[in-house]
């Protein structure tokens, strides 16, 4: 896997603008719409395609707080970690007659159904994931660790945190927990800066200003908009 | 529903608030020319920050014109025009009939179905136009209906359903931004739809409506434990939106997601503070 700093000329300290410049001038330059007459067509197309996946690669990686190493793939938005091949075993020797029984020799009941949801996690099925947790009876910590995951990836950001936090509270010494819980919780420290940048609304009202506010909605108004 | 996702005009520049007024009018021409004067009535803020967002993304060509409009007759007013604004007209007025539509069913209103009337025809060319977008809305606002019905008290479900017709807003072409313009919309959604909870609670609990918040909201602390759900909504908004490679029109998009949308928040803050103290009056 090439390094996608490498693809669009920058470092990998570059600020996000300068990515995006870099981006903006590739990808125009490569773009199919741009070579239609082009004789080289066909290798642009394919550059375009990796100038955009580079784009896609490091912006996905400074959103998840993640860097960049060569031959490693995270899975899913939250919780990645690098167990890939173990779960690979376990999957398959789930439906292979002899290792099944062995497996389950070893593995509780509860084992079993966690090796379920880490499956489907994996391969992004956060759903059925759900599914699986909401068949078991005991609610560890391990429990609200995968709820958390799986909620976070289907957008239910408020269950997500409340399960991550939960978790974190039942094992306050667990690092992936609490790696978990910071990466749910980092954008608002990032929309805090810059939220705090603006002249607050919430500041100016502090005081009894309700000519401010609606003198601000009004000027907002310019024909009297449809407010449902 | 609408008109939470506003600028805060005084943090504009005064070039960057004619330039929001240029999307502004065009969303307002491009109703009337695509779809009749009556129209322009439905012209809301939510959509003018898309119209606003996908130009800074796509770069289509726009035109500038200069034209005079019935509230400005004097003054002739800057309006752009491109086919991003004419797509947020559509999107403008497929909303404003589904919700005229849940209000009809709600409450019965005579004047929401006078105005479905008015938009039904405009409204079944636009579905024809894009049916897949238009199930997936009719879908989850049918949804929503149904989980109003068996009172649904989880607000990651019920604003979800929400964010997911925003995102189907948001998503214009299956391309490359798709994901990312989904997910930003998404999370826009949720803010409106919790936002708006919050502002109507009470009048609901009056009127005997639905609200989500209907059992909570007397809680200690409730007000601050919604500002935080709010803020993160916002958070993971802008954390998809900040991955786009825009430039063009930047600082109002940004002016409206991390300034503009606690506007009204702030009132609605101010609103609930007052009404406590009153009460322990």
């Amino acid at each position: 896997m090439r390094n996608p700093y490498e693809v669009l000329g920058v470092s990998a300290q570059a600020s996000d603008d300068e990515v995006k410049k870099a981006y903006r001038t590739l990808s125009k330059k490569y773009h199919p719409d741009a070579n239609i007459n082009n004789p080289n067509k066909e290798a642009y197309t394919e550059k375009f395609k990796e100038v955009q996946n580079a784009y896609d690669q490091i912006m996905q990686m400074r959103k998840n707080g993640t860097s960049f190493q060569s031959g490693r793939s995270t899975y899913g938005s939250y919780g990645g970690s690098s167990e890939a091949s173990d779960f690979e075993d376990i999957f398959t020797s789930f439906f292979t007659g002899q290792s099944y029984q062995q497996r389950q020799q070893y593995q509780s009941r509860e084992e079993m159904y966690f090796s379920a949801v880490r499956n489907y996690i994996m391969q992004g099925y956060f759903e059925e994931g759900l599914n699986v947790l909401s068949q078991m009876s005991e609610r560890n910590a391990l429990w609200y660790y995968y709820s958390a995951i799986c909620h976070a990836n289907l957008g239910s950001n408020i269950t997500a945190r409340e399960h991550a936090q939960t978790a974190v509270s039942m094992e306050p010494n667990n690092p992936e927990y609490v790696r978990l819980l910071n990466q749910l919780q980092s954008g608002r420290a990032q929309y805090r800066q810059r939220y705090q940048t603006y002249q607050n609304p919430m500041a100016a009202y502090s005081s009894c200003c309700y000519q401010l506010i609606f003198w601000n909605l009004l000027l907002n108004c310019c024909c009297g908009p449809r407010m449902c | 529903m609408f008109g939470y996702v506003v600028i805060n005009k005084p943090e504009l520049k005064f070039r960057e608030f004619d330039e929001y007024r240029g999307f502004y009018c065009g969303l307002c021409h491009s109703l009337k020319e695509q779809f009749g004067g009556s129209a322009q009535l439905t012209l809301n803020y939510d959509l003018t920050f898309l119209a606003i967002l996908l130009t800074a993304l796509y770069e289509p060509q726009t035109q500038t014109i200069q034209s005079r409009c019935l509230l400005h007759p004097l003054k002739k007013q800057q309006q752009y025009q491109n086919i991003y604004l004419d797509y947020c007209a559509k999107m403008t007025v497929l909303m404003s009939y589904y919700h005229c539509e849940d209000d009809w069913e709600d409450e019965r209103k005579w004047t929401r179905r006078v105005e479905m009337q008015l938009l039904k025809e405009k409204k079944e060319a636009i579905e024809r136009e894009y049916p897949v977008k238009c199930r997936l809305i009719q879908e989850e606002m049918a949804a929503i209906r149904q989980m109003e019905q068996h009172q649904e008290k989880d607000p990651d479900t019920m604003a979800n359903a929400f964010g997911r017709i925003m995102g189907s807003l948001f998503e214009v072409h299956e391309d490359h931004w798709s994901k990312t313009l989904r997910e930003t919309g998404f999370y826009l959604g949720k803010f409106i739809y919790l936002i708006d909870a919050w502002e109507d609670v009470e009048k609901d609990v009056r009127s005997g409506n639905y609200n989500l918040f209907k059992d909570r909201f007397e809680e200690v602390d409730f007000d601050e434990k919604m500002m935080e759900i709010l803020e993160m909504m916002m958070a993971d908004c802008t954390r998809s939106f900040e991955t786009l490679p825009i430039f063009d029109y930047r600082e109002i998009l940004r002016n409206i997601l991390y300034s503009g949308v606690w506007t009204r928040a702030a009132l609605i803050r101010k609103k609930k503070e007052e009404k406590k103290n009153e009460k322990s009056v």
